[in-house]
């Protein structure tokens, strides 16, 4: 055995990043692509619309869900008040309904003879007319009630984290609680808000969904519109580096503000704190605070979707529920074994060499910030290439045309949920791995073990907590995921997600129901289990 | 039981990013022989055991254990170099019981449990089969730890300040169980600690290592009576350190006249051992104590006098039994035969 043969597991994880790295590559390549006609139709009508909404719903959307989080994050973190261990963990729930159930709801509930239009009416007396909710406005309260958990998990974490002393300190130089939060807390907690107001950024730019429903023009919308409705790949390409070039940019503004406020993170000096109880009215206004965005962002559309499911179940053509239901569940465990393993492979691999292997999981983890749609198009370009390359090939030798065999195919569609999930996977498995003493590695080295068997006998079963983690988020996310399985999946498949939103777009929000449900019930599952830590 | 082999290493060296090295270490151990590398952080004393272990390659060199080349002309992967291996932080799977920790490199045939028994029994830990590491003490997890390295029977043992962890009344005795069995079991042994204590207490042979490099080797009575490097003479045991300046050969110390073999005007660093002062009524080689003040320490007494000559203060250690003999009569007997001297280059 030579030196480099000790390093394969490196060398493995090398290749394995390369792979998710290429499609991303790919999309830098149209930064030096003029375009054609189509592009330049593009660029000189919608360009402007798709950059104006997009930075509209951008900047509304993070500043509602700052203003939500935080508010509800620190009320949380610093004072007791009637049900707040149950509101504490109640708040993150709307992670369970996707952004684009909440539009189908919210739309129909304020539309003419709408539950909520009526329930306004009835209550100041007087007949409203529909609010029209098929606008940017809606889009943002969409976002701003489906993405607030982002904030309010990060900021309350960073609340309880900093609190004790630094509190302390603040009240013996006489300021009052609402002088604490602006002038102490907030400044401290800093990176941790900002952190969760990209990560609201980045779900708003990467939505399709709830764009596509209410006819907004927006960068997601105008990809796959520019696939297919034009069929023209440059197009495509170029919106999607123009989104990715937006999205780098955010995330180094984001990294810049957080190095200067590294310091914020120091725990050092925190310590347990003691809550401050609020009065009786102090305590039913703080409730009402917290459970306002709780009942928006949950209870009201899980209630109607369930109302709507039992409208609907007898309508549901039970073999196609139980296809799609099949189709959608195993082409989520299928991505979701892949990019564990793949996470597993290229995880460990840095582990056995971090200098070989280090620089390009790096790289790869960079997928995460890639909105499903660019995913898309960064695995399409190649695989049409490949595709034509076998074509032609078989047509000039063999006299036989086999068409498209990787596009369109689930293999093209499994590869762009893994450049997208793949960050995911690795994060968690990553944060598992760490806290496995690297001596471990030695001693089983040392004993005879080889790489492979350490990584069976050791990290597999001390990180299996990582790993099922790992497997159960990127399995909710490819369940829920919509605009790359919209634009690469095979004829004639379709998911849960894909089929709500096709009943959604012909307006047959009842029959939507049903397959959102069953998405919703299978997302709370991780969120109870979060929930379980939340109330520890 | 299969012979054990010796470890050679010859002219290794190794560099790391942030310039630290080895440089062309040379290094024998036999069988039965416990070896202790002695230094202080950075010296490279862990870093040659990563290299003999392969977790780290060095540039150039070679690693032999008995016949087999394991890096050099060859290269032996680290599982298949037959090493065992103590850890500070002990390192037991926490997943698995004390029975399969020690069984984990054994294939499981009809000789596992009556193996794994022997080894319980080897390290008196018999009935802890079926615990787990956080149900154990630090001592036992250790004795773990050395019944699991001894299990496929090593050519070599290697030890990284193994006793690090443990209760500092307790370790002397855990260590030295170990030691014992090592020696029982004939597997050359190389330990790396700071501790010259711990040193001075395991090994046949103790190799000082500064900057990368062998300044010093013997065994704990050779190092103790004759160091050749003041960094080692002032690590194994107390001492008092000065520097003077020769003149025609002879230095002028506060305690007597010392000849060095060269007549030029160098420094010397001059290092005293407190055996160097006795207490003598009738001597005429004694010294005259202006004793300013003392500070006990136990077994030894710090005193500082007045040093006429070079009208300084200075400090010196020696037995407390002996000062408190001298302290009446205000002199003390000096003998050079305990003072090191080494020229400052």
């Amino acid at each position: 055995m030579t030196i480099f043969l000790k390093n394969s597991w490196a060398y493995l994880s090398v290749i394995l990043s390369l792979i998710v790295i290429i499609p991303i590559l790919i999309i830098f390549l149209f930064l030096f692509n003029t375009g054609d006609d189509t592009w330049l139709h593009l660029k000189n009508t919608v360009l402007t619309s798709y950059i104006v909404n997009s930075l509209i719903l951008l900047i509304f959307s993070a500043l509602g869900t700052l203003i939500i989080g935080v508010t509800s994050a620190w009320l949380v973190a610093m004072y007791i008040f009637p049900f707040k261990k149950y509101i504490e963990w109640l708040l993150v729930l709307p992670l369970a309904i996707p952004s684009y159930a909440l539009a189908y709801v919210y739309s129909d509930l304020l539309n003419y003879g709408g539950f909520l239009t009526l329930t306004f009416s009835y209550i100041i007396n007087n007949e409203i007319n529909a609010i029209n909710f098929y606008s940017i406005y809606g889009a943002i309260f969409v976002f701003i009630f489906s993405l607030y958990p982002y904030v309010y998990l990060l900021a309350r974490q960073a609340f309880i984290v900093q609190s004790g002393t630094y509190i302390e300190v603040a009240k013996v130089s006489g300021l009052n609680l609402l002088s604490i939060f602006y002038k102490v807390a907030i400044p401290l907690a800093r990176p941790a808000l900002i952190g969760g107001v990209i990560l609201v950024m980045m779900e708003t730019l990467a939505d399709f969904g709830v764009a596509d429903y209410l006819g907004i023009e927006t960068f997601t919308k105008g990809i796959y519109k520019a696939w297919f409705n034009l069929g023209d790949i440059v197009s495509a390409g170029k919106l999607s580096i123009i989104l990715l070039i937006t999205i780098s940019l955010i995330i180094s503004v984001e990294k810049i503000l957080r190095g200067k406020a590294e310091f914020s993170n120091d725990t050092r000096s925190s310590r347990n704190f003691k809550f401050f109880s609020l009065n009786k009215y102090f305590g039913i206004t703080a409730l009402i605070i917290c459970s306002i965005p709780v009942i928006i962002g949950f209870l009201i559309p899980f209630a109607t979707l369930i109302i709507w499911s039992i409208q609907s179940v007898k309508n549901v053509n039970l073999d196609i529920f139980i296809n799609l239901f099949i189709s959608s569940f195993s082409l989520a465990l299928l991505a979701s074994c892949i990019c564990i393993l793949f996470a597993v492979f290229i995880i460990y691999g840095v582990r056995t060499n971090s200098a070989i292997a280090g620089p390009f999981a790096r790289i790869a983890s960079l997928g995460y910030s890639i909105p499903g749609a660019v995913a898309a198009v960064g695995v399409l370009i190649p695989l049409v290439w490949l595709d034509n390359l076998i074509n032609n090939f078989l047509l000039q030798y063999f006299d036989i045309s086999i068409g498209l065999l990787l596009t369109g195919s689930w293999f093209a569609l499994l590869f762009a949920y893994l450049v997208r999930f793949l960050a995911l996977s690795m994060h968690s498995v990553e944060s598992s791995f760490i806290k496995i003493p690297m001596s471990l590695d030695y001693v089983a080295k040392v004993l005879g073990s080889s790489n492979r068997s350490i990584l069976i006998k050791v990290h597999a079963r001390m990180g299996l907590g990582g790993i099922s983690l790992g497997l159960l988020i990127v399995f909710i996310d490819v369940l829920k995921e919509l605009p790359a399985t919209m634009i690469l999946r095979p004829f004639g498949l379709s998911t849960l997600a894909i089929k709500a939103h096709e009943f959604a777009m012909d307006e047959r929000l009842g029959d939507a129901a049903i397959p959102l449900l069953a998405i919703v019930v299978v997302c709370l599952i991780p969120l109870f289990i979060l929930a379980r830590g939340i109330r520890q | 039981m299969k012979m054990k082999k010796n470890l050679k290493i010859t002219d290794l060296s190794h560099q790391y990013k942030n310039g630290k090295s080895i440089k062309n270490f040379n290094l024998e151990v036999t069988s039965n022989e416990i070896v202790c590398i002695l230094g202080p952080s950075g010296s490279g004393k862990t870093t040659l055991l990563r290299l003999i272990a392969g977790f780290e390659d060095p540039f150039a060199g070679e690693i032999k254990v008995g016949n087999n080349i394991v890096f050099g002309s060859k290269y032996i992967p680290t599982e298949k170099r037959s090493i065992g291996m103590l850890f500070q932080d002990i390192a037991l799977f926490p997943h698995l019981s004390v029975k399969n920790n020690i069984g984990f490199s054994l294939s499981k045939n009809s000789k596992y449990n009556s193996t794994i028994n022997k080894l319980l029994k080897k390290v008196s830990l018999e009935g802890f089969a079926d615990r787990f590491s956080n149900s154990i003490s630090g001592g036992e997890q250790q004795r773990v730890a050395l019944a699991r390295a001894l299990a496929n029977n090593p050519d070599i043992m290697l030890l990284d300040e193994p006793f690090g962890s443990l209760d500092s009344w307790s370790k002397f005795d855990i260590a030295l169980d170990i030691i014992k069995i090592l020696k029982n079991s004939k597997t050359p042994t190389i330990m790396v600690s700071h501790d010259p204590q711990e040193a001075m207490r395991l090994a046949d042979r103790i190799i000082v290592m500064l900057d990368g490099s062998i300044i010093d080797e013997g065994s704990p009575k050779e190092l103790y009576y004759n160091s050749k490097h003041p960094f080692s003479a002032k690590l194994i045991g107390p001492t008092s350190s000065y520097i003077f300046m020769s003149k025609s050969g002879i230095l002028n110390t506060p305690f007597g006249k010392i000849s060095v073999n060269s007549n030029k005007s160098i420094k010397y660093e001059v290092i005293i051992r407190p055996e160097a002062f006795t207490f003598s009524r009738s001597s005429n080689k004694t010294f005259i104590l202006n004793i300013i003040s003392h500070k006990y320490l136990g077994i030894l007494t710090e005193v500082k006098i007045f040093d006429a000559n070079s009208k300084k203060n200075i400090k010196f250690l020696l037995f407390s039994n002996i000062f408190k003999k001298a302290i009446s009569s205000k002199k003390l007997l000096f003998n050079k035969d305990w003072a090191f001297v080494f020229p400052i280059k």
